[in-house]
């Protein structure tokens, strides 16, 4: 396994999504459910059990206790304050052949990374109300 | 509290006055003030429509003094700006202007349009902004001016309108609202006046004038060498500066050390320099090719211009610093949660958490007490 080498940024980029993990996902659930009945446009990833990712506006993205933001740079997901020190778009094409067809939504943490299918449509109810 | 911090949070009350009602607007309230202090002029430019003049407005309501504004055109005659011939001393054979109420005898100006202004009055213009004098005929009035904001839809094609334009050491370009903000721009728009009123708590522009003092008098060597080295960058990246303005940005570096209540400059008062260049892009290179020293840069006061115009790390800790702080002393309005979020989201998005100063880490703390309390 290659360990990446990451670069702080300074300026941090402008968040368009935010991710929460295990025990954090549901104040992020409960949150995201609240401003999307307030009309809030935002869409939801998720892996049950695992983690929560809500896309938006980076002003409208929700704040949960414990979250992580993330920006959006050569179709990698990475914390707006870091992000790793090797050509994102090589890094990309090269998680994106382990990843299952049409996880197109790659998140590049320092301890993990994480795929999904890029959401199209606002969360359903079943995606916000159990996380778990 | 010593009299030049006294003065100084004065100041900063009065732009927080000033600007709380508009939408974005901050920034420039705050370099009007700054610019106020350095006794030196502002160039504003940007789309009709975007809340120039009332900025500039409310600003000098609160800071005190007298007032004049004007929309400048091609047909304006000077008698409209600097007062009308007294027809009886004509009679007399005498040339004197009645300057009372006009531009001569105003402490804060604003001119709309104002490189439409006819060459009579840019003429006429150029000896009060440089040297505070107005003199016609008889007439010899020592202007109090304390600042003339300038302001036009675009920067002048005409290369003989520079000479002029660089009379204003300072520029602010300003954008129309961004769609993120229109709810705001909406509804401040629906529940303020359109008359607006001149402030009604307005400091005693004493103040202005003791901090100027202070600023005239600010200690700039522990500054001047880092300066230099900071202007050789700029020159080195390209940017055409005149002499003039190099040696002007020292007085928007002391009145910018001085609203930060000290009685000499730092390096911590740089954010001030790509204020006088002279174009966005201009503004943009000076701030990249200057990040590293701007990255320390800041003012307790000016904080939304201190990070405009340094982008950097301590300024924008400093503008988060007193947003918290501010929500956590204030009432509770209506959309209060929202608003310690949007501070407790930039927070986590633009800080690590062991970057927090004890201070900032406090203060989120106590944000998100406030949030976990709401429910």
């Amino acid at each position: 396994m290659t360990t990446l080498e990451w670069e702080l940024l300074e300026p941090p980029l402008s968040p368009v999504a935010v991710l929460a993990r295990g025990e954090h996902m549901d104040a992020l659930a409960k949150r995201t459910r609240s401003l999307v009945d307030a009309g809030a446009e935002l869409l939801v990833a998720d892996r049950p059990g695992s983690w929560l990712l809500v896309l938006g506006a980076s002003d409208q993205l929700p704040w949960a206790p414990e979250v992580t933001y993330l920006a959006e740079a050569d179709g990698l997901l990475h914390p707006t304050t870091r992000r790793p020190a090797v050509p994102r778009d090589l890094l990309h094409a090269s998680l994106s052949r382990s990843l299952p067809e049409g996880h197109h939504l790659v998140v590049v943490l320092e301890d993990a990374v994480l795929a999904t299918r890029r959401p199209r449509r606002p969360p359903g109810p079943a995606q916000l109300r159990d996380p778990r | 509290m010593h009299q030049l911090e006294q003065d100084a949070a004065e100041v900063r009350a009065a732009v927080v006055r000033a600007t709380a009602p508009l939408v974005d607007r901050d920034v420039l309230g705050e370099v009007v003030a700054l610019c106020a202090v350095a006794r030196e002029h502002l160039l504003v430019i940007g789309p009709p429509g975007t809340g120039k003049s009332e900025a500039v407005r409310r600003v000098a309501g609160e800071l005190g003094g007298s007032y004049f504004e004007y929309l400048l055109g091609r047909f304006t005659e000077p008698n409209e700006i600097f007062g009308p011939i007294d027809l009886r001393k004509l009679r007399e054979g005498v040339v004197e202007v009645q300057t009372a109420g006009m531009l001569p005898e105003a402490d804060v100006v604003f001119l709309d349009e104002i490189f439409l202004g006819s060459t009579a009055i840019l003429n006429t213009l150029l000896g009060i902004l440089n040297e505070r004098t107005y003199r016609r005929g008889a007439t010899v009035v020592q202007s109090p001016l304390r600042v003339c904001v300038g302001a036009a839809n675009r920067l002048p094609d005409d290369p003989a309108l520079d000479a002029f334009a660089d009379r204003f050491l300072a520029r602010v370009f300003v954008e129309p609202i961004s769609d993120a903000r229109l709810e705001e721009l909406l509804e401040a728009g629906s529940s303020s006046d359109p008359d607006v009123p001149r402030g009604t708590t307005r400091i005693d522009i004493d103040a202005l004038d003791r901090l100027h003092e202070a600023a005239r008098t600010c200690d700039l060597s522990p500054a001047r060498q880092v300066l230099a080295t900071a202007l050789r960058t700029l020159r080195g990246a390209g940017l055409n500066l005149t002499d003039r303005r190099l040696v002007r940005v020292q007085r928007l570096v002391a009145a910018a050390a001085v609203l930060d209540g000290r009685a000499s400059a730092s390096a911590r008062d740089f954010w001030v320099i790509p204020l006088v260049a002279t174009t966005p892009d201009a503004q943009a290179t000076a701030r990249e090719s200057l990040s590293t020293l701007l990255d320390d840069a800041g003012n307790a006061g000016l904080v939304n211009a201190a990070e405009e115009f340094s982008r950097g790390r301590a300024a924008r800790a400093e503008r988060l610093r007193s947003s918290a702080a501010t929500l956590l002393a204030g009432p509770e309005a209506a959309d209060h949660r929202l608003r310690i979020e949007a501070v407790l989201r930039e927070l986590d998005a633009t800080f690590e958490a062991s970057d927090l100063s004890p201070e900032l880490a406090t203060l989120r703390n106590d944000l998100v007490q406030r949030v976990a309390e709401d429910g």
